[in-house]
């Protein structure tokens, strides 16, 4: 499968007057096209440092990043990082962030506004984009009419629209019931299926890991554990065991 | 208690720009109005002399007492004067000032709501909000007073040097001061009470839950993509972003609409005034030095021809050219308004530039001449034979048109526009005339002083008539409108300085309240400059708005209230002087928003 994001020691540091914290030291990690990538780790693990430098949101202090093979020397500063979002990456946040005053079909819409795309362009992709995540009579509702799960789904077709080589989501279902969070998790993998989109999620929950082809776990910063998902079936108990692998370290220390 | 005053402080601390902008709007309201008042006072106490010394000059003491009192009744008009700015002052000041409690009010709600979780009562969040009000408005009326002493009388000194408001150097009335200082931190802090009291509304955990939109259905959202071709993508993205928050603004936005008619009609009202008192003198006095009009001691009697030849004479004496128009009051009869004679060798070379050619072949009591208007409207030309009727005449009589004349560019009245010579008068005691009496307008060509004389002598003979000399006309014309102009600019822009802290207040508190979206515009790919011009492109609609329907509205009240009152000729065209101004006030503080602007869409 084709490689389309690596990561190579990549650390950062964030340093407050004299203090310095290290979030992520020496992380690597690659991504292949229509992959599903779990990131998994306790809390201050690294995780959400990870995906914001993956989301070109913040600058690594260290390493190599690379996308499509290219190494991007600006991955997370000004101005290529609006670049590097606005064409290959896709977010999907915990708690949607969606714009409250619109639509739905606005908010689906608003990245190919911002590209400059022609009207019959946006009409078309948006009316794809809902029927793809199964919410197209909800076109004209204003998001806060919706419920959690509807709202995921609307921000994942917006997340989606462009067409962007990664999409990212952060603890996607952390404001969802199970049976709504199962069926965000099956829309992941439809849309895997149907666009060959590769995800990265970041989470804490292993259930909503097993879904993963590949695991990273991550503990102080640091990749601690991985698991590839060969098989077609789901195993949580893996998973969990994986996870509590990853983390032994630290209880030893309590 | 003092926990709860420490809360405010702690408020205080983080809202400097909120408590800034309360501060600046009080200290300019109580700035303002002592200032005012002590201009009142000085111009009070100075009028009282100057009427005083000026009437010593007449010997006449009941003359003298009705005259005094005609005056000082007048002034009393100017105390209302300021009383009604003072009153327009405080209450838009206190609008302004009330957004901005209602802002910092918003911000804390949250925390005022957990206090009351915890047992704290409205009453209690009140006073921390009424504390507030109070240090804020101690402060600034404090402050007020302070630069007030200081510049006070070097500011009002100034303006008296340009204006002439009152005699003398000013002199700080410190009962008004205090006062004044008094009252404008009474005034506001009652207005804030009771604000304070009506806005703790709902029970915490409808603060907790409270959503920002309602709940509606809209029609397609993507309708107005193609506007996207008119205004650009972040002009329509704007446009999108603010519209759903067009209520938060909307109070602001009024007050910006009501200010700027205010300020355009009152503007307008002054170009009015200009331009009507103007025209009015310059109808009256049609090109002379100075005039009067001498009326009969009784209504039906005449004013006898050798009683104007005696006056020309004196005036003569004293190097002074007196013409005249001589006339009879008629009802609507014949083809003239009223009969009226003049010296028509005078006239004619003061007022026509072109004669009939062959006006020495018409005899002096046969010659007529006709304004300018009238000769337009009735087709009438040099050389024409005109058939006159008038009751006084008893008959028609012809005449020739030997001269059009161009006096008086702003009445359209028939009166004066038809004089014959005085060859053509005849007095009361030998002709009956039908119960009309008459006047006699005078026009004095010469020394001011020497016609000042004139006026004087004539009053102390007994004729009963208002003086008018153009060069006292004049300066006194020009020192009142520019008095008013002067008074009227420092209370609008006064205004439009607390407007203009509101306006930033809102717009800051509506930018802040948007910062989640412009996020999320970023995340999505939007470069920074992008969402600041997004930003930008918000707060000049939110400008413009209340500008651009304020002057559309000032010009519809002002073309309503005055047009129909403005002379013959004049018109009220559109002026974008104030407007123009406003912007340029408002652009002024939108620079402050910068900061903020960078700040949300990082």
């Amino acid at each position: 499968m084709k490689e389309i994001l690596r990561l190579e020691n990549i650390h950062k540091v964030y340093t407050t007057g004299k203090y310095a914290l290290e979030a992520l030291k020496g992380v690597s990690l690659s991504l292949h096209e229509g992959e599903v990538m779990v990131v998994m780790g306790g809390s201050g693990s690294g995780k959400s440092t990870l995906l914001h430098i993956i989301g070109a949101m913040t600058e690594a202090t260290e390493g190599g990043i690379y996308l499509d093979g290219k190494k991007e020397e600006r991955y997370g500063l000004e101005p290529d990082a609006t670049r590097i979002r606005a064409e290959n990456i896709g977010f999907i946040f915990q708690s949607f962030q969606l714009i409250t005053d619109f639509t739905v079909g606005e908010n689906v819409s608003l990245p190919l506004i911002l590209a400059g795309e022609s009207r019959k362009s946006i009409l078309k992709k948006t009316e794809e984009m809902l029927r793809l995540v199964k919410i197209e009579e909800k076109e004209n509702s204003p998001v806060l009419e919706l419920s959690g799960g509807q709202q995921q789904r609307v921000a994942i077709a917006r997340a989606l629209i462009h067409e962007p080589k990664i999409l990212l989501a952060d603890e996607p279902t952390g404001n969802l019931d199970s049976q709504t969070a199962e069926d965000i998790m099956r829309l992941f993998l439809e849309v895997r299926e149907k666009r060959g989109q590769s995800v990265i999620i970041v989470t804490h929950d292993p259930w909503i890991a097993s879904y993963a082809d590949r695991i990273i776990f991550l503990r102080d910063g640091r990749i601690t554990g991985k698991y590839e998902n060969s098989s077609q079936t789901r195993d949580v108990n893996e998973v969990m065991r994986r996870f509590r692998e990853s983390q032994a370290g630290k209880r030893r220390r309590v | 208690m003092g926990k709860l005053f420490q809360l405010g402080i702690s408020f205080l601390k983080h809202s400097k720009m909120l408590t800034f902008s309360a501060f600046f709007s009080i200290f300019i309201a109580c700035f303002l109005g002592v200032g005012l008042f002590q201009l009142s006072s000085n111009i009070d106490s100075s009028i009282r002399a100057a009427v005083m010394e000026e009437m010593q000059q007449y010997e006449d003491s009941e003359l003298y007492a009705s005259v005094l009192e005609e005056e000082l009744a007048g002034y009393q008009g100017m105390h209302y004067f300021f009383m009604i700015l003072y009153g327009l002052i405080i209450g838009i000041s206190s609008l302004f000032i009330l957004s901005i409690f209602h802002e910092l009010l918003k911000k804390y709600i949250r925390e005022m709501a957990i206090i009351r979780t915890f047992g704290g009562t409205t009453g209690q969040v009140n006073l921390i909000f009424l504390f507030l009000s109070v240090v804020i408005s101690f402060a600034a009326c404090l402050a007020a007073g302070i630069v007030a002493v200081s510049m006070d009388t070097f500011l009002l000194n100034y303006l008296n040097q340009k204006y002439e408001f009152f005699r003398g150097r000013m002199a700080i009335d410190w009962w008004m001061f205090f006062g004044m200082i008094f009252l404008t931190f009474l005034i506001l802090n009652v207005f804030l009470m009771i604000f304070f009291a009506f806005s703790q509304y709902g029970l915490p955990v409808e603060i907790f839950h409270r959503t920002e939109t309602g709940l509606r259905r809209r029609k397609d959202g993507l309708r107005f993509l193609n506007l996207r071709k008119i205004m650009g993508k972040n002009g329509y993205l704007a446009w999108k972003l603010l519209l759903p928050k067009w209520k938060q603004g909307l109070f602001i936005i009024l007050l910006i609409i009501c200010m700027t008619a205010f300020s355009y009609v009152g503007d307008s009202f002054m170009k009015l005034l200009s331009m009507n008192t103007y025209a009015y003198y310059e109808d009256l006095l049609k090109g002379a030095d100075g005039h009067c009009e001498l009326m009969p001691d009784m209504e039906d009697s005449m004013i006898a021809a050798e009683e104007v030849a005696l006056i020309r004479e004196r005036c003569k004496k004293k190097q002074v050219e007196c013409g005249y128009i001589h006339g009879v009051y008629e009802g609507q009869m014949g083809n003239a308004w009223g009969f009226y004679t003049t010296d028509l060798s005078y006239f004619k070379r003061h007022y026509i530039k072109e004669t009939y050619q062959n006006i020495s072949s018409v005899p002096v009591g046969q010659q007529i001449v006709v304004g300018k208007i009238l000769a337009e409207q009735e087709g009438y030309h040099l050389g024409e034979r005109i058939r006159l009727k008038s009751d006084y005449l008893k008959e028609e009589k012809e005449y020739t048109l030997v001269g059009i004349f161009d006096w008086s560019p702003y009445s359209i009245q028939k009166e004066y526009q038809i004089l014959v010579d005085q060859t053509n008068y005849r007095d009361s005691q030998e002709e009956e005339n039908n119960g009309n009496g008459n006047s006699v307008s005078l026009y004095f060509y010469g020394d001011c002083d020497a016609i000042q004389n004139i006026f004087i002598t004539l009053k102390q003979e007994g004729w009963s008539f208002t003086g008018y000399i153009s060069e006292k006309i004049w300066k006194n014309t020009e020192k009142q409108l520019g008095q008013m102009n002067i008074l009227s600019k420092i209370v609008i822009w006064g205004l439009m300085l607390v407007i203009a802290t509101g306006w930033l207040n809102s717009v800051r508190g509506m930018l802040i309240s948007g910062k989640r979206d412009y996020h999320v515009l970023r995340l999505l790919g939007a470069e920074q400059r992008c969402v600041q011009k997004i930003c930008n492109l918000q707060i000049k609609i939110y400008l413009l708005a209340g500008i651009v329907f304020g002057t559309i509205l000032g010009f519809a009240l002002a073309k309503e209230l005055w047009e129909k009152e403005l002379y013959y000729g004049l018109r009220l065209d559109m002026h974008l002087g104030s407007t123009l101004g406003i912007l340029l006030l408002f652009w002024l503080f939108s620079l402050l928003l910068r900061k903020t602007v960078r700040e949300v869409s990082k």
